[in-house]
């Protein structure tokens, strides 16, 4: 008998081992960043990925007002440190790289489930979205680091191909040949804190030119019946939490395509009566420069960013009745995250102007 | 289902645990039902076929009991399951050589060949049940009276797709009459068989397939050298693959208390073709001389007879591996050497040197290495014009000039590959000298094992060739 519980101890020793030394591998392989320097969060970590979607979770219940969803677009162009500093708004840049319409559905859900926000702004692709995930790339770009949860399950089962099921819930089966290019970055993000000091936003340094096209002929174009099944959805969860709702499309180089996803859009808000805003037709009221604030055709730098959040931040306190808590005690870790941003800012324009 | 698949590794667990729970009257019942889920996984409709096979033979095994016709009773149990076999495996085989051969006299093709697809395991399960026919008539075993213990003699799963060929003599009986009991140590050490098998599989010969796959599938852009590395890779894949199924159906099979045939015995230390094929694919090859060689006569009609049956049973072996060519060109060179080495008299050199030893081993493995170019090469002319570059453009300079990472692999996987070839030599050679490592294992302190164990895991799921970076890969041995 005495032996028949040793046994059993061992085992169950053994498998807890196996099942914690499991966990660490899966975040130890997982990629947490994409390897980028060109960014002013790079000074910080290079596991910029991770640190958006923890730094989220981070944050103290009930303490956000505005959330902005999307996809890269909405991460590169929107810097919640500047609003909060210019308005005393806290926002997050809750967001995933090639994230479509039915993943900030997802994200929208999760966004509830820790805070109460006066307003929520989703910004929409032009590219259509499909419904079933297959690339691997784009499923693990959305569920790597969503938590697991109910909700985690049922984007899991009704979005994902079976066949990719296994490596979701262990991202091992996908990453584990990373073996070959572990950084000492995917070691030290296991002591890295949680808290985001850019608050969801990649700081982009570098610089494209572009001259935007003219373009003469805009087809007529509809939307198709998911992508409106899934915005009334949206609409509805907003209503439910009591939480005004703006849907954008961010700064781009836009092409004929785009322009006529953008009529469809303006058309079918306006027959529903939700809030949308096309940034791109405010260039000038914001002061975007085609030649100075683009990091490439659909994503602004850390400057263009920076225009682009005052503006935002105005549109918002002339629209919601939302306080200014600047001098609010209980909100000081924002001034210290905005202080860090102009640090590392200002540390960056010296060195480039050295460099000159 | 596939062993190196995330649904045998829930399956399997659940099976066992359940077996050990289950009262031992009805635990056959549940293999049974495991064992057909297990193959209805592959192709569900397929499982007729087996079903058809199991009937058959189980009746012969009735009616050669009782009747005096028992001769016609295994010749009836044979044609029937070896048409089965023949129409599902050798149909097209068969259709385009005729084709051939009526286009040579002008005439039309007679059929565009059917849309066959193989059923999974075929070729084995067949062979295990008609050696239940051959045994019940020779009075080996009993003709068993329960179908459903004998339907799991025939889809045991663990064996069931690609072997170890079992007897009745040995499995029949263990699923008829034998009650297993949950053994800590026992289970323990199938389960180190299991996972030695896992990492053979997906650590080694998946990661040797890289190469393997781009050579040969490009072979008319490599020379000489690159090719001559790429079959000796093939010879440790073939071997890896293999016998890490066999090693997991046997450490599966020892976990609920199985004892299975071995099907593999470091055979590439062998010092001739004879010797090979008395360790590699054991199974098989004594299958063959029971039920082929010994009723041909064996040698027991002389020299030349003898020879011939030889060539018989190796040109049979052949197009058992598959319908093409050239393995039957591989089974005659197989059979081929044997009888220059019984005409020479090679088998019974007693080797006193080490070195003579190590020449002939060593010679052997380049007879092996030729005969595995027909096996792999998809047609007799690649295979030709691969041996003619292997022999007339030799490029020494793929050594230095960095080609050896344009195969397929690159440097990583190349250093990984290294090594794990290192630690499968290590084993064979500890195997060879009859040193029994899991028990060697097995006496140590328990930091080493956990040691020793973790290593196992995670140097298979961290080097393992598997995700969607890697195509699924089967087996080799299921297209048989």
């Amino acid at each position: 008998m005495k032996i028949k519980m040793i046994r059993a101890i061992k085992v169950f020793v053994f498998l807890s081992l196996f099942t914690l030394s499991y966990i660490f591998c899966n975040s130890l392989f997982m990629t947490k960043g994409y390897g980028q320097t060109n960014l002013l969060n790079a000074q910080i970590t290079k596991n910029q990925k991770a640190k958006l979607i923890n730094g989220f979770y981070e944050k103290e219940e009930n303490t956000l007002d505005v959330v902005f969803i999307g996809s890269s677009h909405v991460f590169c162009d929107i810097n919640p440190n500047v609003i909060w500093n210019s308005y005393g708004i806290t926002s997050y840049d809750f967001a995933s790289t090639s994230q479509d319409i039915y993943t900030s559905y997802y994200f929208l859900k999760e966004v509830f489930t820790k805070q109460q926000p006066k307003v929520i702004f989703i910004d929409l692709l032009f590219k259509d979205d499909e419904f079933l995930l297959w690339k691997p790339l784009d499923i693990h770009s959305a569920t790597d680091l969503m938590p697991t949860n109910r909700n985690k399950f049922d984007f899991v089962v009704n979005r994902i191909y079976k066949e990719h099921w296994s490596s979701v819930f262990n991202p091992l089966e996908r990453y584990h040949t990373r073996w070959k290019e572990l950084t000492i970055d995917d070691f030290t993000y296991f002591g890295e804190s949680k808290h985001d000091n850019f608050n969801g936003h990649y700081a982009f340094t570098t610089t494209k030119k572009w001259v935007q096209p003219e373009i003469n002929k805009v087809e007529d174009i509809e939307l198709n019946t998911d992508l409106i099944k899934i915005l009334e959805e949206i609409i509805n969860l907003c209503k439910k939490n009591n939480c005004e709702l703006v849907f954008t499309s961010l700064p781009s180089i836009v092409k004929e395509k785009d322009l006529a996803k953008i009529n469809a859009y303006e058309a079918y808000f306006e027959s529903v009566e939700v809030k949308y805003l096309n940034i791109n037709e405010y260039f000038s009221q914001i002061g975007l420069s085609t030649e100075r604030d683009f990091l490439d055709k659909v994503h602004l730098n850390y400057r263009g960013a920076e225009k682009l959040s005052n503006y935002l931040g105005g549109y918002i306190k002339d629209n919601y009745n939302i306080s200014d808590k600047r001098l609010d005690d209980n909100y000081e870790i924002w001034n210290k995250d905005f202080q860090l941003y102009d640090k590392l800012k200002k540390e960056f324009e010296n060195n480039a102007k050295q460099g000159e | 289902m596939l062993f190196n698949s995330i649904e045998f590794l829930i399956f399997f667990p659940v099976i066992c645990i359940l077996y050990f729970i289950i009262p031992h009257r009805v635990r056959y019942i549940w293999l049974l039902i495991a064992s057909y889920y297990f193959y209805m996984c592959w192709n569900a409709k397929y499982a007729i076929l087996l079903i058809i096979s199991t009937v058959i033979t189980y009746l012969s095994g009735l009616f050669i009991a009782k009747t005096n016709h028992k001769k016609l009773c295994v010749a009836l149990s044979f044609i029937i399951n070896l048409a089965i076999l023949v129409f599902f495996k050798y149909s097209n085989f068969l259709i385009e050589n005729i084709n051939s051969i009526v286009a040579f006299f002008g005439i039309d093709s007679i059929s565009n060949g059917f849309d066959i697809v193989l059923p999974v395991g075929i070729s084995f399960y067949t062979f295990q049940a008609l050696s239940y026919t051959v045994d019940v008539y020779r009075n080996k075993v009993e003709a068993q009276k329960n179908i459903l213990k004998y339907a799991l003699f025939v889809s045991f799963f663990p064996q069931l797709v690609a072997g170890p060929i079992e007897r009745s003599t040995n499995l029949l009986k263990q699923v008829s009459s034998e009650m297993h009991f949950f053994d800590y140590d026992r289970i323990k050490d199938g389960l180190l068989l299991m996972g030695w098998g896992f990492f053979q599989k997906i650590v080694i010969a998946d990661r040797l397939a890289l190469i393997v796959n781009q050579v040969y599938g490009n072979y008319q852009d490599y020379s000489g050298f690159a090719l001559i590395i790429a079959t000796f890779l093939f010879s440790i894949q073939i071997y890896c693959d293999f016998s890490s199924y066999s090693d997991i159906a046997i450490g599966a099979s020892q976990v609920m208390g199985f004892r299975l045939m071995k099907n593999f015995e470091t055979p590439y230390f062998s010092k001739s073709v004879t010797e090979f094929w008395k360790r590699w694919h054991i199974s098989l090859t004594s299958w063959f001389k029971d039920y082929l060689y010994i009723p041909l006569g064996g040698n027991r009609k002389g020299k030349l007879r003898k020879y011939i049956n030889i060539l018989i049973v190796f040109l049979v072996s052949g197009i058992w591996h598959g319908a093409n060519w050239t393995f039957v060109i591989w089974g005659a060179l197989n059979g081929i050497f044997q009888i220059l080495e019984d005409t020479f008299k090679v088998v019974s050199i007693k080797y006193k040197k080490f070195h003579y030893k190590l020449l002939s081993v060593i010679f052997t493995f380049i007879l092996i290495n030729i005969t595995w170019v027909f096996f792999r090469a998809k047609s007799i002319n690649d295979a030709f014009l691969i041996i003619k570059q292997m022999v007339f453009h030799l490029n020494p300079e793929i050594f230095i000039n960095g080609t050896l990472f344009k195969m397929g692999m690159d440097k990583f996987d190349f250093i990984v590959m290294n090594i794990s070839l290192s630690i499968l030599l290590t084993i064979s050679i500890f195997k060879y000298k009859k040193l029994a490592l899991r028990k060697i294992l097995s006496v140590q302190p328990i930091w080493i094992r956990w040691i020793f164990y973790f290593a196992i895991i995670y140097s298979i799921l961290i080097f393992g060739v598997y995700g969607p970076e890697f195509e699924n890969s089967q087996f080799i041995y299921f297209q048989f």
